[in-house]
């Protein structure tokens, strides 16, 4: 569950990337921010993950508020979500397999049950085969197929997807977008911020549309034109 | 934390030494230095205190007195030494005592040389609280018409009021500075590990690794500099510890003898430096470690 309430970001050298925004993404949904670069996509994003707090307003996710959580609470809060990157953010000297077994490490999950989840995490984005691959020896597909499967690791509600087809060609960006609709349907909340086109127009889901700042339209099954 | 967890964690601070190999023997070098020189001039400074009875003999002032001097003159200037507060001890040694001791040191060529027990002049010696005040003191009693001279070892006076306060001044200063020298070092290079990886740092606040995981491997890492810096240290400073007490010991130089010094036993010494160094070298890695993440990683 998202929620922003008359959200405003003003950065230091005065650059306004947010302006009064408000809405609400219930738990379970699918969505897509959309936009031209500029448009305060990323801004959003951070600001969901915490990356970055608001100048005004108000922000919920899963249950926190962002201005109110404490430090020690911000480890919990992250394991609360799952984050994809454009970039994939994969550890170039761990294998598929390692990148993956990483998140359950660092949250502490004891051996054997990291020794059952990776397969079954690896097999969920359809990886099963590529285990004891190093990053450079996978495709952008299976390298962001990696970082979903890492992403989705500790269960999260909530995935945030950030430019995920960004790196990737259209057949391969189908099959991701559709790995996302597949986490979805398992009961994760997906924001997907993009600005494919395709891959909007296919899903038919909620498309929350941004420009220069400001919330300029957001529809249930919405395209993006 | 499990056992697997705390060992994942070590193996990952190893691993960030190697990848900074320079840097870290570059560190870990600063560290075996500093604690070289601290090290030496401490070991200094312990045999200086060692041999401080030695010392203290030497640096007693004697107070000579007038042959006229009667017991009650004598009595009188007793008890004005006593009541000062400048001297901690006072001890009388008459004309036939200070003849007896002079004796024993000439195997009593003493009457054949036709000299009696009135020879030696009467004498107070005594101990100061402060070697600072000898000037003072020994000016001041000086003036006593029953007094007819004051001596002391005025080198040895010099020695222990300037020059081991300025070997404590220098190793001090030089151990400040060599210390805050490595634990900038060591911070540098525990700061130039963390920018280079920064992408995994980023990756472990994403996926929610706590402040403590984050951090605790690159305070592993300024300790385990510090400890290494502390065990190269340790076995030159041995080493060289070892060589002066084996002169010390095996010695047949009547020089060496004859000046009455000794030096501080090895083992004792020797187990004193190794904690003292594994102490004060990890403390150096964890200080250097602990300033370079402070601000640099925040989840």
């Amino acid at each position: 569950m998202i929620i922003l309430k008359d959200v405003t970001k003003v950065y230091k050298n005065g650059s306004e990337a947010l302006k009064n925004i408000s809405l609400a993404i219930p738990k379970g949904q699918f969505a897509f921010v959309i936009g031209p670069s500029g448009s305060g996509k990323s801004t959003l994003v951070k600001m969901i993950m915490r990356e970055e707090l608001p100048t005004h307003g108000e922000v919920f996710v899963n249950g926190y508020d962002m201005f109110g959580i404490r430090r020690h609470q911000i480890p919990a809060f992250r394991r609360s979500i799952g984050v994809v990157f454009q970039d994939f953010k994969l550890l170039p000297n761990k294998t598929a397999y390692e990148n993956v077994e990483f998140a359950l490490q660092i949250t502490g999950i004891n051996r054997r049950d990291i020794k059952k989840l990776v397969p079954h995490l690896l097999k969920i984005v359809g990886l099963s085969q590529c285990t004891n691959a190093y990053p450079d020896e996978l495709s952008g597909g299976e390298q962001q197929r990696v970082a979903l499967a890492r992403a989705i690791a500790n269960g999260p509600d909530l995935l945030i997807a950030d430019e995920p087809t960004g790196n990737l060609d259209p057949k391969t960006s189908i099959g991701i977008i559709e790995l996302l609709g597949k986490i979805n349907k398992m009961g994760t909340t997906v924001l997907v911020a993009t600005h494919d086109s395709s891959i909007v127009n296919r899903m038919r889901k909620r498309v929350i549309v941004l420009d220069e700042g400001r919330l300029v339209d957001d529809q249930m099954r919405g395209h993006y034109i | 934390m499990s056992i697997a967890n705390g060992a994942r964690i070590v193996k990952e601070s190893f691993t960030n030494m190697s990848r900074n190999r320079v840097l870290t023997i570059t560190s870990i070098f600063t560290v075996f230095v500093t604690l070289l020189i601290i090290g030496i001039f401490g070991l200094f400074l312990l045999n200086i205190s060692y041999n401080a009875s030695a010392l203290d003999e030497l640096l007693d002032v004697k107070i000579f007195l007038i042959p006229e001097a009667d017991v009650y003159t004598i009595n009188a200037l007793n008890e004005t030494l006593n009541l000062d507060e400048k001297i901690i001890s006072v001890e009388y040694i008459s004309q036939e005592q200070a003849y007896e001791a002079t004796k024993e040191l000439f195997d009593d060529d003493m009457e054949s040389l036709g000299l009696g027990a009135d020879f030696l002049p009467a004498s107070f010696v005594i101990t100061l609280k402060d070697y600072e005040q000898v000037d003072y003191v020994v000016e001041m009693y000086r003036q006593y018409p029953s007094i007819y001279k004051v001596t002391y070892h005025k080198e040895s006076f010099d020695f222990t009021s300037n020059y081991s306060k300025w070997i404590r001044n220098i190793s001090g200063a030089l151990g400040v500075v060599l210390a805050t020298l490595a634990v900038l070092l060591i911070s540098n290079t525990i700061r130039l590990t963390v920018h280079s990886r920064n992408e995994e740092v980023v990756i472990m606040k994403y996926i929610g690794a706590t402040e403590a995981r984050i951090k605790i491997p690159f305070v592993i890492e300024g300790g385990l500099i510090g400890f290494f810096g502390a065990i190269i240290s340790f076995i030159v400073t041995g080493f060289i510890y070892v060589k002066i007490y084996n002169v010390f010991m095996n010695s047949s130089s009547d020089e060496l003898f004859l000046t009455g010094l000794k030096i501080a036993p090895l083992q004792e010494t020797l187990l004193m430096v190794f904690v003292g160094f594994i102490v004060l070298g990890v403390i150096l890695g964890l200080v250097g470690s602990l300033f370079a993440i402070r601000k640099h990683l925040r989840v």
